[in-house]
């Protein structure tokens, strides 16, 4: 036992010393870090402000809608996604008196970029007025919406005062029934904020840091085995250690750099989401962290490290039978292509962690680390039976294939030239050795 | 006491057999020479005795123990092939090995640090594997061999690639080992080493014995072919006589190799009247003649376990005193009762 962890010791530091390993460890907290800088410095650039205007057709509305616009900041810009959007009257423009002129020569404005909009209201056939949105760039409705709203008030106001008389009554109409989201959790009843989006879409992304882990260590796995092999140290080393002992410790050394890397990562997300002064980042990162109690956080570690051996000595032992990356790739293929449906279903068991096909995925070992770590936190959460179940088959398979890879190891290890095929493989992976 | 007994041990690769039913048996304290042409099996037998890779069948015995993990700590092995961890620094390789060995880590790292020193590679325990010459990464990888002063050592092709002065070093190692009371073994196609160096050798030829024992028996056992004749006259007619193979010339001297089973006495006979004979000398063959003759040139013949010449119908050898009687032909060491050999060896 001493020899594996020596083993796995030198193997870990000599997978933390690489290049990769620092590029990797990095990657993820600079992308973060520049994810949450760029908003802030692009909202820190000044921007010109656009410039729109109206004009009233029906000339029952104008002075109202513009007092209204003047009420939401118009004069000085209202902001929206970071955008200033600013007033200006048509007498300002110098317009022509003819509305087909005038409407011509307003498109003229947009077309140049002197506008950025202009809105007409018209008379409506079947409804109180028409409001009609001229702009290079349909796709900014935050204005639109906003200027609606405004002539919506004024409009209908305008119209029902005479009928209705009672100003609280109509306001109320107006405004409509209010619609407000509530989050049900084990504390009662809160009103719904990103942080319970966040919540539940943890798991997923600690998920897809297990997926990730285990695609760049497969790399590094094979890559090093089949140095071993090709410098030929691996001679000495088996002179010196088990075959098994070996590729075990290899794989215990690979799967605490790999978790390494997850507390590198987890770590600098969390000093990212702390120390930036941004209310949304704040909540998200709370979110995030409501999400974990102990006994979750205890799965989750449980179900990473022992799903990641169970891919790792996968990947080692068709490392051993190999002497160049590229022989590989054959026996690799059918691996991605498995490792590849949990990623694709991931949404899908988020969003019904109770279904048949979800329990059925739990217990199937290449699946059941993905698929089970959605599980826990979900609503509902996965029965504790389950957990413990599915945590039993990932145990005794991870064993049976580690030592499955450990007799293909032995084998493989010391043998050049062509790569055996998958039944040769399967035939030495059931030999007793 | 043995070092290593080997007992019907077999491997095959495939269809190729390349270890058949092999029975050996290693003195402790020897300095054994395991002889034979490329291919022959040296390698794989060795590595059986390693548990580098297992026998198909028959037992291993290593230091008194069948179980390889209760003795790995006890062996160092030198493979054929030289590997080191390119982008470890080399100190730092020689101690983990010493650590695999059951070393604490700081004791590998003292002795690797001393060992590095008495190589004279004191200043390079800090460089990189990588950065080291090749001559350098072999006595490094001789120091990691010996790091945890392993009681039985294996070194497969030792001196293969290194110059003369560091083939000295590494001889002077392999004696020094011997003289403390321990056991070497090492595998070599260079004759004059085995031959300078072993007290005991085994040759092995497609995967099987044909010969092993004490260096000087089977020197003194083997058939006497080679005769060096100086005369006055001229000597000519010698290489047409029927049992004279071939004839080499050194100027004053003739080497005459006689075919197997033939007679020195009687090429004195033939001579003798025709030149004048100043030197007749029947001289003891030398390992690579053993070797060649044992390894292609005459494949009916075989030397039995106890490392005496039998030659399949053919009259005895008279210049090999002590050679038993020439058995059948059929009485070849694959007929020959298993584990015959070994316990007589010493």
């Amino acid at each position: 036992m001493q020899r594996v962890y020596r083993v796995a010791q030198r193997e870990y530091l000599a997978y933390v010393r690489t290049r990769t390993f620092l590029v990797s460890a990095l990657a993820l907290p600079i992308s973060l870090l520049l994810a949450v800088a760029l908003p802030v410095l692009m909202e820190s650039m000044p921007k010109p402000p656009r410039t729109f205007t109206l004009i009233d057709e029906t000339g029952r509305y104008e002075a109202a809608v513009v007092a209204g616009l003047m009420q939401e900041g118009a004069a000085q810009g209202i902001a929206i996604d970071s955008r200033e959007y600013r007033y200006v009257s048509p007498r300002q423009l110098d317009l022509p008196p003819n509305p087909v002129s005038q409407r011509w020569m307003l498109e003229g404005a947009v077309r140049s970029g002197e506008l950025f909009a202009f809105f007409r209201i018209s008379p409506g056939a079947k409804s109180l007025c028409e409001l009609n949105y001229f702009t290079a760039d349909p796709s900014a409705e935050g204005l639109a919406r906003i200027v609606r709203r405004v002539v919506n008030r004024i409009a209908v106001r305008e119209d029902l005062l005479p009928l209705i008389h009672d100003e609280g009554l109509l306001t109320r109409f107006i405004e409509g029934v209010p619609l407000k989201t509530h989050a049900v959790t084990e504390t009662g009843g809160e009103e719904a904020t990103i942080a319970h989006v966040a919540r539940a879409y943890a798991p997923m992304a600690f998920v897809y840091l297990l997926w990730l882990s285990v695609v760049m260590m497969a790399g590094h796995l094979m890559t090093s085995t089949i140095e071993e092999k090709t410098s030929r140290v691996i001679e000495v080393l088996l002179s010196s250690v088990s075959p098994f002992e070996f590729m075990l410790g290899k794989l215990i050394g690979l799967a605490a750099a790999g978790m390494t890397m997850i507390l590198v990562w987890i770590g600098s997300g969390f000093l990212a989401f702390t120390a930036v002064q941004n209310q949304t980042m704040h909540q998200i990162g709370m979110g995030i962290a409501s999400g974990f109690s102990g006994v979750t956080a205890f799965w989750f570690l449980g179900f990473f490290f022992i799903g990641f051996l169970f891919f790792a000595s996968l990947f080692v032992g068709i490392g051993s039978v190999c002497n160049t990356i590229r022989e590989t790739q054959n026996l690799t293929q059918p691996i991605m292509f498995v490792l590849v449906i949990p990623l694709i279903l991931m949404p899908f068991v988020t969003n019904n962690p109770d279904h048949i096909i979800v329990v059925i995925a739990s217990f199937f070992p290449p699946f059941t680390p993905f698929v089970i770590m959605n599980r826990i936190p979900a609503s509902p959460p996965a029965p504790l039976w389950q957990v413990v179940l599915a945590a039993l088959l990932m145990v005794a398979s991870t064993w049976l294939m580690i030592r499955a890879a450990g007799r293909v190891f032995r084998i493989g290890v010391l043998m050049y030239g062509k790569p055996p095929t998958l039944p040769e493989l399967l035939r030495w992976a059931r030999q007793s050795g | 006491m043995m070092a290593i007994h080997l007992d019907r041990v077999r491997k095959t690769f495939g269809s190729h057999v390349a270890v058949a039913d092999l029975s050996l048996a290693i003195p402790r304290g020897s300095l054994y020479g395991f002889i034979g042409p490329n291919g022959a099996g040296k390698t794989t037998t060795l590595r059986m005795i390693v548990d580098i890779i297992r026998p198909d069948s028959g037992t291993i015995e290593v230091l008194g123990e069948r179980d390889p993990a209760v003795i790995r700590t006890r062996i160092g092995y030198l493979p054929e092939e030289r590997g080191m961890y390119k982008k470890m620094r080399s100190l730092e390789f020689v101690a983990y090995i010493g650590m695999l060995k059951g070393l604490r880590p700081a004791d590998a790292r003292d002795r690797a640090a001393s060992i590095i020193d008495r190589f004279g590679l004191g200043d390079w325990g800090n460089a990189t594997v990588d950065a080291l010459s090749k001559g350098m990464q072999q006595k490094m990888q001789f120091a990691a061999t010996i790091v945890h002063e392993p009681d039985l050592l294996i070194l497969d092709e030792p001196f293969s690639g290194l110059d003369p002065v560091n083939i000295e070093a590494i001889k002077d190692e392999m004696l020094a080992y011997r003289r403390a009371g321990r056991t070497v073994i090492f595998s070599t196609h260079m004759m004059e080493h085995a031959e300078r160096l072993c007290d005991a050798l085994f040759m092995i030829h497609q995967g099987q014995k044909v010969l092993d024992g004490p260096l000087e028996r089977i020197k003194s056992n083997a058939p006497r072919r080679a005769v060096r004749l100086s005369c006055y006259g001229d000597a000519e007619f010698v290489r047409h006589l029927p049992y004279v193979a071939r004839v080499r010339e050194y100027g004053q001297e003739l080497e005459i190799f006689l075919v197997a089973g033939s007679d020195p006495q009687q090429l004195l006979a033939d001579i003798v009247g025709k030149v004048r004979v100043t030197t007749f000398d029947i001289s003891e063959p030398s390992l690579y003649d053993i070797f060649l003759e044992m390894a292609g040139v005459d494949r009916h013949e075989r030397i039995a376990s106890d490392g005496s010449l039998q030659v399949a119908g053919a009259a005895p050898p008279l210049s090999a005193p002590g050679a038993p009687m020439v058995p059948g032909p059929g009485d070849t060491p694959e007929s020959a009762p298993p584990g015959s050999g070994p316990g007589e060896v010493s």
